[in-house]
C-alpha cells in the first residue's frame, strides 16, 4: 500500500484509487513501488533523504474527461497533483512533484497531434505529444514546416513551454512559451476553458490571434498551478530554403564587449534570426591553470590574455547561429554581419555548415547541429560517452539571467567561478545563450550525487550562487522544484508581493489547493504551513 | 522484412565486418550472444571499438541489426519507439553508458527496462531491454 499524501488517511486514500481507477481503468493508475518509481527525480539534490520530493502515486488520463474526473475525485478527497506532460527535464526535476505525496497526472497518453496548417503554419496538439512526435507527424506527412525543438529532443512541447524553456530557431519560435497561440485548461474546480480566440467556439483564428477579448491569462499557466493544460497551439516555422551556420571569434578576453553588443544590434535589427551562443572554448574544461583564474574571482584581463596565449593563441570567445532563408538574403546577411563586427581586431568569420532544403533522411542523420535546425535529437548525451561519464549521476541548471552585455558576462563568470571554487567544486563552464531577444541567459550545471553528504554540498553551493547572482543583478529565469522557495524569495520587491499576489490567485481558483501545491513557492491556504 | 534503411545498416555492418580480425570478433563472443538473446532488434553505436565484432555477430545470428552513429534520437524515434507502443519487445544494443541511460529512462515509460547489462573495456555497454509485462506503464500497450 502506497503512503498516502499529507491530511490524507490511508482509508480515503484507498478510496481515492479507486475511483481513479474508474475514471481512467485500472491499468492506468500505478501505485506500486516500482511503478511509482518511475517519476522519481534521478537528479535529486536530496537522493534519499527524508526530504526527497516522491509521488504517493500516479494516474495516466487519455482524454479531456478523465482528467476532469481526476479532478473532481482530487476536490472530493483534497488529494494533491502534480501534472506533467512528459516529465523529462532532468536538470529542472524531472517527473517528481515539488510536494511530496502529490499523484502524479502523467499525461503522456494524451499525445495527438490534433492539428496542422501547413497554410497558417500553426498546430495544436495535446500534452503527451513530444517534439520526437511532432517532428515524426510533420516528415511523415512532409509537411514544410519546422518545429523547434528542446535539446534533448525528449521532452514535450506543452510541459517545455509551460516552464518557459528555449529553443534555437527563429525570434518566433525559439521562445517555446512565446511561441504558443491558445490554450485548453481543466481548472482546479474541473470547469474547462478555452484562451484567446478559442473562448468562440466559431472562431477560425485559436492558433492564430493571441489575446482574444479581454484581460490575457495565459501567462498565469506557467510555471504555476492553476490548472492542467490540455490543449495548446503552437506557431511553427516554414521551411527555409536554405541554412547557413557560423561562427565568429574574437582573440582577447575584453573583445566579448564589443562582440556581443554588435550581436545584439544585429538580432535586434532581425540581421541574425537564430538564438545565438557565447561561449568561450578557453574555458571549458579543468586544466587547472583555469580552474586556479576562475577561482581567484577577480583575474585580470591581462591574466587570461597570458593564459590564452599560452594555448596556442586559440580565440577567447566563440560566438555561433544560423541564416535561413533564401540563399541570396543568406549572403547579404552574412555579408552585413562580417560589416559590423570586422573593426574587433582579430576577429574571424567561419562558414561551418550549409544546407538546402529538404534534407533526405541521410542527410538529416549527418547534420552535426541538429537542433539548430529543428531536428530533435539525443546529441547531447552522445558527448557524455567518453570514458569516466557517470551518467547515473546529474546535475542541475542553475540559469541566471543577464543583460546581451559582455561586462557583465565576464563579471558573471568571475564570480561564479569563485563561489565554485570556495565550495570546492571545480567552475561550470558558462555561456552566454542569446534565447531572447534582450537578455542572456547563463547556465551552469550543478552537479548532483546519490549520497547525502555530497548533495549538501551541492545544495550549499547552489543556494550560494542564487544569493550571490540575484544581488548582482542576475536573477533565475528557472529553477528547480527543491528551490523554488528561495527562487521566489529573490523577486521580494515591496515585501514579495508578487508572491502574495500568486498565492491570492491560488486561492480564487483553487480553493482546495489540490493542483501541484508548492510549484513555484505557490501554496494552497491549507498548505502554507508546510512551507519550510 | 528488408527495406532500404535495413538494407543501408546491413550494408554498414558487413562493411565493417570485413575489416574485423577473426580473434577480436571471436573474442566478443559469449557476451554478446548473452546480451542478444532473444531480441527482436539490435542496435550498434558505430563509433563504438568493439562495435565492428558485436554488429557482425548480430547479424550472422540473423537479428535484424541498425547501426547509429553517437546520437540514438533518430533510431529511437523510427524504430524503437514503434516497436515498444505495438506490444511486448526485447531491444539489444552496444552503445556507450549515457545512451543506454537515455534508452532505458525513455523505455520505462512502455514498461519496458534494462534486464541485462555487460560492460566492455572501453565506456561501451552492451545490454538488452525487455517489456516487463506485469509492470504498469503509462506508454504500455493495452493488455487484453
Amino acid at each position: 500500500m502506497p503512503t498516502p499524501p499529507p491530511g490524507v488517511s490511508a482509508r480515503d486514500f484507498a478510496a481515492a484509487l479507486r475511483q481513479l481507477e474508474e475514471v481512467v481503468g485500472r491499468e492506468w493508475v500505478f501505485s506500486s513501488d516500482e511503478d511509482v518509481a518511475l517519476y522519481r527525480d534521478g537528479y535529486s539534490p536530496l537522493w534519499g533523504e527524508a526530504e526527497e520530493r516522491k509521488a504517493s502515486a500516479a494516474v495516466a488520463p487519455s482524454s479531456v474527461e478523465q482528467v476532469q474526473g481526476i479532478v473532481k475525485i482530487a476536490n472530493q478527497h483534497k488529494l494533491p497533483l502534480y501534472p506533467i506532460s512528459t516529465g523529462r527535464n532532468l536538470t529542472y526535476g524531472g517527473a517528481a512533484p515539488a510536494y511530496s505525496g502529490s499523484v502524479v497526472v502523467d499525461l503522456k497518453r494524451m499525445n495527438r497531434v490534433l492539428d496542422v496548417s501547413e497554410r497558417d503554419k500553426t498546430c495544436l496538439v495535446e500534452p503527451g505529444v513530444s517534439y520526437f512526435d511532432l517532428y515524426r507527424h510533420l516528415r511523415t506527412n512532409k509537411t514544410k514546416l519546422w518545429i523547434d525543438t528542446a535539446d534533448p529532443g525528449w521532452g514535450g512541447l506543452i510541459g517545455n513551454a509551460l516552464d518557459r524553456g528555449g529553443g534555437y530557431t527563429g525570434i518566433d519560435y525559439r521562445d517555446h512559451f512565446d511561441a504558443h497561440c491558445g490554450m485548453e485548461v481543466v481548472l482546479p474546480t474541473g470547469e474547462l476553458v478555452r484562451t484567446g480566440m478559442g473562448a468562440n467556439p466559431q472562431a477560425k483564428t485559436w492558433q492564430l490571434f493571441k489575446y482574444g477579448l479581454g484581460p490575457w491569462v495565459d501567462g498565469i499557466f506557467s510555471q504555476s498551478n492553476f490548472g492542467i493544460v490540455t490543449k495548446m497551439g503552437f506557431w511553427l516555422m516554414e521551411e527555409p530554403q536554405a541554412a547557413l551556420q557560423v561562427a565568429v571569434t574574437v582573440p582577447k578576453r575584453r573583445d566579448v564587449v564589443p562582440l556581443v553588443d554588435g550581436l545584439h544590434s544585429l538580432m535586434s535589427a532581425h540581421t541574425i534570426p537564430s538564438q545565438v551562443n557565447v561561449v568561450s572554448p578557453l574555458m571549458a574544461g579543468n586544466d587547472p591553470e583555469l580552474v586556479r583564474l576562475r577561482g581567484s574571482g577577480g583575474a585580470s584581463d591581462a591574466d587570461w590574455d597570458k593564459f590564452a596565449a599560452a594555448r596556442g593563441g586559440a580565440p577567447f570567445w566563440a560566438a555561433q547561429f544560423v541564416y535561413y532563408g533564401p540563399r541570396k538574403v543568406i549572403t547579404a546577411q552574412w555579408e552585413h554581419t562580417k560589416d559590423a563586427l570586422g573593426g574587433i581586431a582579430g576577429v574571424k568569420f567561419a562558414e561551418t555548415a550549409s544546407y538546402t532544403f529538404p534534407l533526405t533522411d541521410e542527410q538529416v542523420e549527418a547534420v552535426g547541429d541538429k537542433a539548430r535546425l529543428g531536428i530533435p535529437s539525443l546529441n547531447l548525451f552522445s558527448s557524455r560517452s567518453a570514458a569516466g561519464a557517470q551518467p547515473l549521476e546529474g546535475h542541475m541548471d542553475f540559469s541566471p539571467m543577464i543583460p546581451p552585455h559582455g561586462e557583465d558576462l565576464i563579471a558573471l563568470t568571475d564570480f561564479t567561478g569563485k563561489v565554485y571554487a570556495d565550495q570546492g567544486f571545480t567552475p561550470s563552464f558558462v555561456g552566454g545563450l542569446m534565447f531572447h531577444p534582450r537578455t542572456m541567459i547563463c547556465f551552469h550545471a550543478v552537479p548532483t550525487f546519490r549520497n547525502a553528504a555530497d548533495n549538501q554540498r551541492t545544495r550549499k553551493l547552489f543556494e550560494a550562487l542564487v544569493r550571490g547572482c540575484a544581488d548582482r543583478g542576475w536573477p533565475i529565469y528557472r529553477i528547480h522544484p527543491v528551490f523554488q522557495q528561495l527562487g521566489m524569495q529573490m523577486f521580494g520587491f515591496n515585501g514579495g508581493a508578487l508572491h502574495r499576489l500568486h498565492e491570492t490567485l491560488k486561492d480564487a481558483i483553487d480553493p482546495n489547493g489540490i493542483v501541484s501545491p508548492g510549484r513555484y513557492d505557490i501554496w494552497p491556504k491549507r498548505l502554507r504551513g508546510s512551507r519550510a | 522484412m528488408v527495406n532500404r534503411r535495413n538494407f543501408v545498416a546491413g550494408s554498414a555492418a558487413l562493411a565493417a565486418l570485413s575489416a574485423v580480425p577473426f580473434a577480436r570478433s571471436r573474442a566478443a563472443g559469449p557476451r554478446t550472444e548473452r546480451v542478444l538473446s532473444g531480441a527482436q532488434l539490435v542496435i550498434v553505436d558505430r563509433a563504438l571499438p568493439e562495435a565492428s565484432g558485436f554488429a557482425a555477430e548480430a547479424i550472422a545470428a540473423g537479428h535484424d541489426t541498425r547501426l547509429f552513429d553517437r546520437d540514438v534520437g533518430a533510431l529511437w524515434m523510427n524504430e524503437i519507439e514503434p516497436r515498444l507502443r505495438l506490444g511486448p519487445v526485447a531491444i539489444a544494443g552496444l552503445t556507450g553508458a549515457a545512451t543506454l541511460f537515455c534508452l532505458d529512462l525513455l523505455a520505462r515509460d512502455y514498461g519496458a527496462h534494462v534486464v541485462q547489462r555487460s560492460p566492455a573495456a572501453s565506456d561501451a555497454v552492451g545490454w538488452l531491454i525487455a517489456t516487463h509485462t506485469e509492470r504498469k506503464a503509462p506508454l504500455a500497450p493495452q493488455r487484453s
